[in-house]
């Protein structure tokens, strides 16, 4: 009996992080956080090894439904996923609410059993839960503006998948199978889905729910969600759309384009959300790519991105968390007080920035050789400027305004163990995958055929970093890199907050003067026909003479609710 | 701490002064004639950080507005 509860409860990976959820606000805070560990760790334990391959099924209104089905790209995925979900335990143990953590479990579990969804109507059961759990999240920034942002947030992933749906009904419709797999963009179905994993990849023009909401949420929130909805979606990209063309195209858009606004961006949490961003870039664009090289570059990136991004997020988290902001334009001097969140932010910015021996380097490189060999010389050039951009935006900008401007309004504490202790557990594996490569290399589907430690390679990347470096330190030292000002960075969200807006009501406001002359001439002619009802009834007794009363108060009362409704309309 | 500042900036001299001089001795294997080229990637570092630097700062005169921008917007919507 025992067994067989423990068996379905593992049968779907994640699934025992979902309903493990609803027990964690109702235990005591300590055993709380071994209760998630252990779960965490069971659920690991439980998919470790998994071949690719189908192993559960099941129907739903006559469809096939292919509930879990492992991909031969999804076990680094699943890894790393466990890997963050147990790094977010640990970094928001200090945090004594109960709604973050249950949250963030529900949402690492949804996340897990996406992956594992082979066809798309269990995938967009997983896709709306990824939602609604992180939209807690954000919801727990506690402030207007985290509701405002939450709710963009949810109609944006939604949305997505909802658009998802669609295209899994066409899809049916066409083909009869709504199995995830390899799809073409150029049909209906195929459009829709790409749509629909853009919007969560955060493609130019539709990622601005990211930069918007990520920042909102607490500290222990906005690492959460660093690392599972995006990555999910490049995941997916990266097993139905590998090899299409556009991709390379839209992915080195995103790396570009975000590091412009990543280096402007005063709240250094905002800063990074571009910065994630930008890395979701290289890893569009080594999808597009598709080769078996480029493949393993965008897996291997994704893997790595999700604890340095996640580390980067801690080390700001934990700024924020002692001293209230994470603000450029307010913060300064905390070298002082922070110093090994200092140390740990300057290893997740060189890990970001693919410096060699640095995590970043181990895995892009693969992609910056993808480009090489398919002789993409303009990708390639892109991708080194968005190496030099992150170590500006994400790792010397931040480092140099939070760690090393003066500052002496500023006091602080060193952060709280437990968040010493994520960060550290993340900058090792930093390292460590940097210095040990073929470590990650053994988890990919494909055998990395480069060679990533080719000298002239790894020259050529330490000058281009180095001298950008050296260079961004003189500007400093001439003053030449000012305290960014406290303003608001507009981006493609104006169009949803601001134009969007004017046009609906623009378009709708003749709509909505008639409906309300309409009401009021409606309530107008009750009124009237009031008047004259009474009139009559007190010259013949029309109503109350002619009708019993019953009948007549049963008149009265229809009006009444009439008005009533009119009423609660406008 | 203060002193440790320019042991960093000495470091970093000292990693581009190596990196410098390897160039002359190392033989690249490139994917394009432009990695080949002596230098190349001192230059585009350098070419990229002041890429990044000008048009971000364009960038910032055309999209950077007061915090209140969508608050004073709202608010002049509920006016009207």
């Amino acid at each position: 009996m025992l067994d067989t509860l423990f068996a379905s409860l593992f049968a779907i990976p994640g699934l025992v992080l979902i309903l493990g959820a609803i027990l964690v606000p109702l235990l005591p805070h300590a055993l709380r956080q071994a209760y998630m560990l252990t779960l965490i760790s069971l659920s690991a334990f439980s998919i470790w090894g998994m071949a690719p391959g189908t192993y559960l099924t099941g129907s739903l209104v006559g469809l096939d439904l292919t509930l879990v089905r492992a991909h031969e790209l999804t076990a680094p995925f699943a890894l790393v996923f466990h890997i963050a979900a147990a790094l977010n335990v640990i970094y928001g143990m200090h945090d004594k609410t109960r709604i973050t953590p249950t949250a963030g479990l529900a949402y690492a579990g949804a996340a897990i059993a996406a992956l594992f969804a082979g066809d798309f109507i269990t995938l967009f059961i997983y896709w709306e839960a990824t939602a609604f759990t992180s939209v807690v999240l954000i919801l727990n920034g506690k402030s207007p503006r985290a509701l405002a942002a939450a709710m963009r947030y949810l109609l944006m992933q939604v949305g997505s998948g909802v658009i998802l749906l669609s295209g899994a009904v066409l899809l049916w419709r066409a083909t009869g199978d709504i199995s995830v797999g390899p799809m073409d963009a150029a049909t209906p179905a195929g459009l829709l889905m790409l749509i629909a994993l853009g919007i969560k990849a955060a493609f130019p023009l539709v990622s601005d729910w990211l930069q918007d909401a990520y920042p909102e949420a607490s500290p222990v929130g906005t690492v959460m969600l660093s690392a599972f909805t995006t990555k999910l979606a490049i995941y997916m990209l990266a097993v139905c759309f590998a090899g299409t063309t556009p991709l390379i195209y839209i992915g080195v858009i995103m790396a570009v384009v975000t590091t412009f606004f990543a280096l402007i961006e005063n709240d250094m949490r905002r800063a990074l959300a571009y910065s994630l961003n930008g890395q979701l870039g290289i890893m569009v664009t080594a999808i597009g790519i598709g080769s078996s090289l480029a493949l393993s570059g965008a897996v291997a990136h994704a893997f790595a991105s999700t604890i340095y991004q996640g580390l980067l997020f801690m080390t700001m988290g934990a700024v924020l968390y002692r001293t209230g902001t994470a603000k450029a334009s307010a913060l300064g001097g905390l070298r002082k007080y922070m110093p090994m969140t200092a140390l740990f932010m300057a290893v997740g910015a060189a890990s970001i920035a693919s410096v060699p021996f640095f995590s970043g380097f181990a895995t892009k490189s693969l992609t910056l050789g993808a480009a090489g060999k398919y002789g993409l010389e303009w990708v390639w050039l892109a991708l080194l400027f968005a190496s030099v951009g992150a170590l500006i935006h994400s790792g010397l900008r931040p480092f140099y305004h939070v760690f090393l401007a003066e500052n002496n309004d500023i006091k602080a504490e060193e952060a709280p163990r437990n968040m010493l202790a994520a960060m550290a557990i993340a900058a090792g594996l930093c390292l460590f995958i940097g210095i040990n490569p073929q470590a990650l290399y053994a988890l990919l589907p494909y055998e990395v055929g480069y060679d990533v430690w080719e000298p002239g390679h790894v020259l050529g990347e330490t000058q281009l970093l180095a001298f950008a470096a050296l260079g961004f330190v003189l500007l400093v030292r001439r003053n030449l890199i000012k305290r960014p000002e406290d303003r608001l960075i507009l981006n493609a969200d104006w169009f949803l907050r601001a134009a969007a807006k004017h046009v609906v009501f623009d378009l709708a406001r003749p709509l909505v003067r008639l409906w309300l002359v309409a009401l009021g001439k409606t309530r107008d002619a009750i009124m009237r026909l009031l008047q004259i009802s009474e009139e009559a009834s007190r010259q013949s007794g029309l109503v109350s003479g002619i009708a019993s009363t019953g009948a007549a108060a049963g008149v009265f009362l229809a009006v009444f609710a009439l008005m009533l409704l009119i009423r609660q309309i406008m | 701490m203060a002193d440790k500042q320019p042991l960093a900036l000495r470091l970093l001299i000292g990693i581009c002064a190596v990196s410098f001089v390897s160039e002359l001795l190392l033989h690249r294997h490139s994917y394009f004639a432009l990695e080949a080229t002596p230098f190349f990637f001192v230059l585009y570092g350098l070419v990229c950080l002041a890429a990044a630097l000008l048009i971000g700062a364009v960038v910032a005169k055309l999209v950077a507005r007061p915090l209140d921008y969508y608050d004073a917007d709202m608010q002049g919507d509920d006016d009207a």
